[in-house]
C-alpha cells in the first residue's frame, strides 16, 4: 500500500504544475489549450540544453520558464482576440513548437544523466530525498500560482474567461490579460517539463505527447469528485487545487494498480476511460443547485 | 443651436445593399436629462437603433453625433464609459460564473479586503436588500429580478452619460419589473443621466418618458413631447 | 445523492480489492528480467524474440521475462520502471534511448543492473554514471562499413546521392559517409530534407548523373521510402538503405542489423550478469554479424544485378536475408 502511495507521489510531483496549468486554462480562461504539450517539452528542452552547455541550473530553469511563458504569448497572438478558435490556435501553436523545440534542442534527445541539475544532489543520496526535494519545488510553484490566482490578476482572468466583451466594455485591456493568462499557464507547463527532465534524466521532443489530454481527464475527474462532496463557491482556489490533486492522484493510482495487477497496458487507457465515464455519469445526476456551464 | 447630447441626422442602416433598410433616414435629437422612450412592434428597428447608438453597428449613411462629436471618432474605451446599456439578457451585463462580490470588485477596481466587502454591502442594498448577504453566492444562482438589480447596481458604479435600456424588464414578473423600473428612474434622476428606453409597455412609456418616439419599419413614424396629454388609444394608433 | 454515495462506495471497494491483489504479487522469488518496449512496433517483437531464445541457451536456470509496453506514454513508462524497481527484478532491459535514460535515472540508487538495448550510450557516458551499472547493446553500424560494402557491390560507382533528414544525430554520420566515400573513390552529394512533403519535392530534383541513392538509419526518410524507390525504378539506379524495415518497404538492399540480433546480444550480456559479472565490466556490444537485406523484386524493377550484391555479401562474410515484399 505504501509502495502504491509512493509510486503515485513520484508521478504527482512532476505532473502537478502541468495539471494546474491545464486547470487554469480549462476552468478560468475557458480555453482547451493544446499548446501545453509543446511548452512542456520547451521547458524541458531549454533547461536541458542550457544546463549541458554549462549554464548554472537555476538560471537555466528561469530561462526555461520564461520560454514557456513566451509560448503562451504566442498562442494568444495566434488567437487574435478570439477570432481563431482557442482549440485550433493551440493545435497550431503546438505544431510550431515541434519545430522550435527541435531547433532549440538541436537533436531529438538530450541526456541529463551526468549533468549537475537542481535535483541531482538529492537523487545522488537517495530516491526518497530526491522526490522530496522535487515535491518541495512542486509545492512552491503551485503555491505561487495559487497566490496569483487569488489576486486581482486572477479575478480579471476569470472575468476574461466568463465574459470577455463585458470586460472590454469595462475598459480592461482584454488582449493584454489574455496573453498574460496564457503565459501563466504555459509557464506552469514548462515548470513541469523542467522538473520531469531532471527526474527522468533527459529531455525528449516527444515527452509531451498526450500530457494535456491526460491533464484534462484528471481535472474533469477531480471536479466531479469534488462536486459530490461540496457545492460551495467560497473557497474556489482551494477547490480547483484539490480537483487537480484528486483527479491526478486517481489517474496515477489507477495506472499503477492496473500495472501491478499485470493488466496489459494496451487495455489501460480503455479502462481509465471507463473509470472516467462512471465518475462523469455519477456527477450528471441533477444536483440541488445546478449551475449551467 | 440646441444643446443636444445625441444627434442623429438622416441615419440609415443596411447590412447588404440588396436587403431592406433596417433603419431609414432617422432624424432624432436627444437633449441632456431626456428620458426618451422608443415604441414600436417587433422588427420596427428599436433594438437596432440602440445598437447603432451604442456603437455596436456602424451606420450605412447619415451622421451620428454624441456630445457634438462624431460617434465614430470616439475610442472604444471612451464610448463604453459614456454610453452603457442594459438588456433583458443579464448574462451580457454580468460575470455569471463569479460571485456577486467578485463582480463588484471587477466593476469597481477595488482590492479584495474587509473594507471593500463592507463597501459592497452598503452600496448594493438599495438595489435589493438580499444582495448584500449573498456576497459569495454565484451570480448564476440568483433569480431574474435579483440579477437585473445587480446589473443595474454595478452599472451605476461608474454612471454613464447616456443609458440605453432595451426592454430590460420584459423578462421579469410584473412586481420585479415595476421595482426595477422605479430603481432605474431613481438612479437616472440622481445621476443626471440621459436615457433611451425601448418597451412594449404603454403605461411604462407614459409614466416615465419625457419624449416618445414611435418607430415603424425602420422609420420614425411619430414623435411626441409632453406625453401627459396622450391617451392610450392615440398612442396605440400611432405606434403599432 | 444516496445513489451517488453507493456508486462511489462500489468504486472504492473495487479499488481496495485491486490494491490488495496488486500488493500480493510483490516479490518474485525467481530471477526476473524486466523488458521495456517504448512503443508498439514489429522491431520490438523481433528484439524480444531474439532475447528470449538466446537467454534460454545462455542461462540454464529459469528466468521470468516481464515484458511491458509503454504505448509511447512517458507517464506509463515511468510507472512501469517504478513497478519493476518495487518488485526487485533482477535486471531491467530498456529498449531505445528514452527508456534507457529514464531507467538509468530511476535506478541510480538501487542495485539493479541495466542492459540497454538499441541505444547509443557510449562507454564514456556510462562511466559517468555513479555508480556505473549499465551494459549496452548498440544498434548502429558506422557509415564507413556501409560505404565499403557499396563499393564492393559496385566497384565502378563514383556518384552517390545521400538523402538525409535534419535530425542532428544524422549530421556527423553524413560527414563520416562523405569522408568514407572519398577514400573509396565515391563522390557523395548530400541532400537534406526536413519534412515528408519536402522529400517528394527533393525526389524530383535528384541529379540525373547519380548512380545510386543512399539513406542512413534515418526515421524521417525511411518513412517515405516509397517515394525514393519509385525514383530508383525510373532511373534504373539502386536504392540502398541501412535498416531492414525499409528494404521490406521497397528499397533495393541494406546493410544492417537484424533487430533480432540486438535481442541476442542483449541476452548474452544479461546471462553474463546473471552469472556474476558486473554490468559495467562488460564491453559494449557492437553489431558484428552484419546482414545484407535484399529485396529481389525491387532490385530487378530498377534493373540491378542481384548476383553482384550476393557476391559482395559473401566476400565480406555477411549473411543474406531475402524479402520480396513491396511495402
Amino acid at each position: 500500500m505504501e509502495i502504491l502511495l509512493y509510486s503515485v507521489m513520484t508521478q504527482l510531483v512532476m505532473f502537478m504544475p502541468l495539471a494546474l496549468g491545464v486547470s487554469i486554462s480549462y476552468t478560468v480562461l475557458r480555453a482547451t489549450d493544446m499548446t501545453l504539450d509543446g511548452s512542456f517539452v520547451l521547458g524541458a528542452g531549454v533547461f536541458a540544453k542550457l544546463t549541458t552547455l554549462g549554464i548554472p541550473p537555476f538560471l537555466s530553469a528561469l530561462i526555461a520558464l520564461i520560454s514557456g511563458a513566451m509560448a503562451g504569448i504566442m498562442v494568444s497572438l495566434i488567437q487574435r482576440g478570439g477570432k481563431i478558435d482557442p482549440l485550433l490556435a493551440g493545435i497550431i501553436a503546438a505544431f510550431i513548437l515541434v519545430s522550435i523545440n527541435l531547433i532549440v534542442m538541436g537533436k531529438p534527445n538530450i541526456s541529463l544523466l551526468s549533468s549537475n541539475t537542481l535535483l541531482s544532489f538529492a537523487f545522488n543520496k537517495s530516491d526518497l530525498y530526491g522526490y522530496t526535494i522535487t515535491g518541495l519545488y512542486c509545492i512552491t510553484i503551485c503555491f505561487i500560482a495559487a497566490i496569483l490566482l487569488n489576486s486581482k490578476f486572477g479575478l480579471v482572468l476569470r472575468g476574461l474567461g466568463d465574459n470577455p466583451s463585458l470586460l472590454k466594455r469595462l475598459g480592461k485591456p482584454v488582449e493584454f490579460y489574455r496573453s498574460l493568462g496564457f503565459a501563466f499557464t504555459n509557464a506552469l507547463s514548462a515548470a513541469s517539463g523542467i522538473l520531469t527532465s531532471q527526474v527522468v534524466g533527459y529531455a525528449d521532443t516527444s515527452m509531451g505527447l498526450g500530457m494535456t489530454l491526460t491533464g484534462i481527464g484528471a481535472i474533469i475527474l477531480g471536479q466531479q469528485v469534488l462536486k459530490l462532496f461540496t457545492n460551495t463557491s467560497s473557497i474556489r482556489i482551494l477547490g480547483e487545487l484539490s480537483a487537480c490533486l484528486i483527479g491526478s492522484s486517481i489517474y496515477f493510482a489507477a495506472m499503477n494498480i492496473l500495472l501491478r495487477m499485470n493488466v496489459n497496458p494496451v487495455y489501460l487507457k480503455m479502462i481509465l476511460g471507463f473509470v472516467l465515464i462512471i465518475f462523469l455519469r455519477a456527477a450528471l445526476r441533477p444536483a440541488k443547485n445546478e449551475n449551467p456551464t | 443651436m440646441k444643446n443636444n447630447l445625441l444627434s442623429l441626422q438622416n441615419v440609415s442602416l443596411q447590412f447588404n445593399s440588396k436587403d431592406k433598410k433596417i433603419l431609414s433616414h432617422i432624424n432624432l435629437d436627444i437633449s441632456p436629462k431626456d428620458f426618451c422612450v422608443l415604441l414600436g412592434s417587433n422588427g420596427s428597428g428599436k433594438s437596432s437603433l440602440l445598437k447603432v447608438i451604442e456603437g455596436r453597428y456602424s451606420i450605412s449613411s447619415g451622421k451620428l453625433m454624441f456630445n457634438h462629436k462624431l460617434l465614430s471618432d470616439y475610442s472604444s474605451i471612451e464610448l463604453s464609459s459614456n454610453i452603457k446599456s442594459l438588456t433583458q439578457n443579464t448574462h451580457e451585463s454580468l460575470f455569471t460564473s463569479l460571485s456577486l462580490f467578485e463582480n463588484y470588485l471587477i466593476f469597481s477596481h477595488q482590492k479584495n479586503n474587509k473594507k471593500s466587502l463592507l463597501d459592497y454591502q452598503h452600496y448594493i442594498s438599495p438595489f435589493n436588500v438580499r444582495l448584500g448577504a449573498k456576497a459569495n453566492e454565484l451570480v448564476s444562482n440568483l433569480s431574474g429580478g435579483e440579477k437585473q438589480s445587480l446589473a443595474l447596481g454595478l452599472l451605476f458604479i461608474n454612471p454613464p452619460k447616456l443609458l440605453l435600456l432595451d426592454e430590460h424588464t420584459s423578462a421579469l414578473d410584473p412586481k420585479s419589473a415595476h421595482r426595477i423600473m422605479e430603481l432605474t428612474k431613481t438612479m437616472v434622476v440622481k445621476n443626471n443621466i440621459t436615457c433611451i428606453m425601448t418597451t412594449h409597455d404603454l403605461d411604462e412609456a407614459r409614466l416615465y418618458a419625457t419624449d416618445i418616439v414611435a418607430l415603424k419599419e425602420g422609420k420614425i413614424h411619430h414623435q411626441f413631447k409632453n406625453r401627459a396629454d396622450l391617451s392610450t388609444k392615440e398612442l396605440l394608433e400611432s405606434c403599432f | 445523492m444516496k445513489n451517488t454515495a453507493i456508486q462511489l462506495f462500489q468504486i472504492l471497494a473495487v479499488f481496495l480489492s485491486a490494491i490488495i491483489i496488486a500488493s500480493c504479487s510483490q516479490h518474485p522469488k525467481t530471477v526476473t528480467i524486466g523488458i521495456i518496449e517504448p512503443l508498439e512496433h514489429k522491431a520490438m517483437n523481433e528484439i524480444v524474440e531474439g532475447f528470449s531464445q538466446t537467454l534460454k541457451k545462455e542461462y540454464k536456470q529459469s528466468v521470468i521475462l516481464d515484458i511491458e509496453n509503454a504505448q509511447n506514454d512517458p507517464n506509463l513508462k515511468h510507472a512501469i520502471i517504478q513497478k519493476m524497481i518495487d518488485q526487485h527484478v533482477t535486471i531491467i532491459a530498456p529498449i531505445g534511448v528514452d527508456a534507457t535514460e529514464m531507467t538509468l535515472s530511476m535506478t541510480r540508487n538501487t542495485s539493479i543492473p541495466v542492459v540497454s538495448l538499441a541505444s547509443d550510450l557510449t562507454d564514456e557516458d556510462r562511466q559517468k554514471l555513479n555508480p556505473c551499472h549499465a551494459a549496452v547493446v548498440h544498434d548502429e553500424i558506422n557509415p564507413e562499413t556501409i560505404i565499403h560494402f557499396i563499393h564492393q557491390v559496385y566497384p565502378s560507382l563514383t556518384k552517390l546521392t545521400l538523402i538525409h533528414s535534419s535530425a542532428n544525430k544524422v549530421f556527423p554520420e553524413v560527414n563520416e559517409a562523405i569522408a568514407a566515400g572519398r577514400l573509396e573513390g565515391i563522390t557523395i552529394q548530400a541532400i537534406m530534407v526536413s519534412s515528408l512533403p519536402e522529400l517528394t519535392t527533393a525526389a524530383t530534383a535528384i541529379p540525373s548523373q547519380t548512380q545510386g541513392l543512399f539513406v542512413l538509419k534515418d526515421s524521417l526518410i525511411v518513412s517515405g521510402i516509397g517515394t525514393l524507390s519509385h525514383v530508383a525504378q525510373q532511373k534504373h539506379i539502386p536504392l540502398i538503405t541501412s535498416d531492414q524495415g525499409s528494404v521490406e518497404d521497397g528499397a533495393g538492399f541494406a546493410l544492417g542489423v537484424p533487430e533480432k540480433q540486438i535481442g541476442v546480444e542483449g541476452a548474452k550480456l544479461s546471462a553474463a550478469i546473471l552469472k556474476g559479472t558486473p554490468a559495467c565490466d562488460l564491453p559494449i556490444a557492437q553489431m558484428k554479424n552484419l546482414t545484407v537485406f535484399m529485396n529481389q523484386k525491387a532490385l530487378s524493377d530498377s534493373q540491378q544485378n542481384i548476383e553482384a550484391v550476393e557476391a559482395a555479401a559473401k566476400k565480406l562474410n555477411y549473411s543474406i536475408e531475402y524479402t520480396n515484399k513491396t511495402g
